[in-house]
């Protein structure tokens, strides 16, 4: 029951980024660090200023990298990416995705 | 013409387990509290063994609900429109299954002999409030799910216009 309260107070699913839930931000692109990737989803978590949003790549995505095309899997945690997101309802889908280091 | 999509899709595992755990726990927590309003050795003290099994089924089948809940979320994720439903919905799942994994162990524990009578009366208020805290969870949880599939059509196939994938 302790181990339920706590995580009813902010100890949340012990799994990782997926846990949380993430930030909803406008359209734009945004400049930040990944936290995490997860390979079997196509999905990145990264870190934009404190907000942490929820990426699933898309057919359309776009990821470079010294100005040439990229596979998901050059993609590491801790990593300076830049992203551009186009939000639908409150899904976040990256448009491109560039690896700045 | 385009086919019909599979039943067996693993987006659908999820809808075939998680019905059964929602009605065992219901089950299981109406004959706890009222197993324990009555005399265990009186007609109707089939009512404890009862919840315990009813607790511990259901509990089983809500992790297993848990599991393919990640497993429908990595497929459909990429269609929702509100994906932090979604997130609300496995967090707080977690949640309720580690909340009636909690009260189910205890309520083994309670029956446990040697005991002291405090501790069995401790115990028993820690049950029914984890309990009662499980049971609205459950509530909120298929309120979560309801809206996934009910508002944004979550795993669910929409048909062509004229219908012609069932001619």
């Amino acid at each position: 029951m302790a181990l339920s309260g706590s995580a009813l107070i902010g100890c949340e699913k012990p799994s990782g980024s997926d846990a949380e839930e993430h930030a909803v931000v406008e359209s734009g692109t945004y400049e930040g660090t990944i936290k995490k990737v997860n390979a079997d989803e196509k999905e990145i978590y990264v870190d934009a200023n404190g907000q942490e949003l929820e990426l699933y790549f898309i057919d359309e995505t776009t990821l470079t990298k010294g100005g040439q095309p990229a596979e998901f899997g050059v993609l590491e945690q801790g990593q300076k990416v830049e992203v551009e997101i186009k939000k639908v309802g409150k899904r976040l889908d990256p448009i491109s995705v560039t690896i700045l280091e | 013409m385009g086919a019909l999509p599979d039943m067996w899709r693993v987006e659908l595992w999820h809808p075939l387990v998680v019905h059964l755990p929602i009605g065992v726990l219901i089950f299981g927590v109406l004959a706890w509290l009222a197993g324990a309003m009555t005399n265990p050795g009186g007609p109707r003290g089939f009512l404890r063994p009862a919840a315990r099994l009813a607790l511990s089924v259901g509990t089983a089948g809500a992790w297993l609900a848990v599991y393919t809940g990640d497993l429908a979320d990595a497929e459909v994720v990429r269609t929702l429109c509100d994906p932090t439903v979604v997130e609300r919905h496995e967090n707080l799942a977690w949640i309720c299954a580690i909340t009636f994994t909690v009260a189910t162990v205890l309520e083994f524990v309670r029956g446990v002999t040697g005991l002291s009578r405090g501790l069995r009366l401790a115990l028993r208020v820690v049950i029914a409030l984890g309990l009662c805290l499980g049971i609205a969870l459950l509530g909120y949880v298929g309120h979560l799910g309801a809206k996934l599939v009910y508002q944004q059509g979550a795993a669910v196939y929409h048909p062509s216009e004229m219908c012609t994938e069932f001619e």
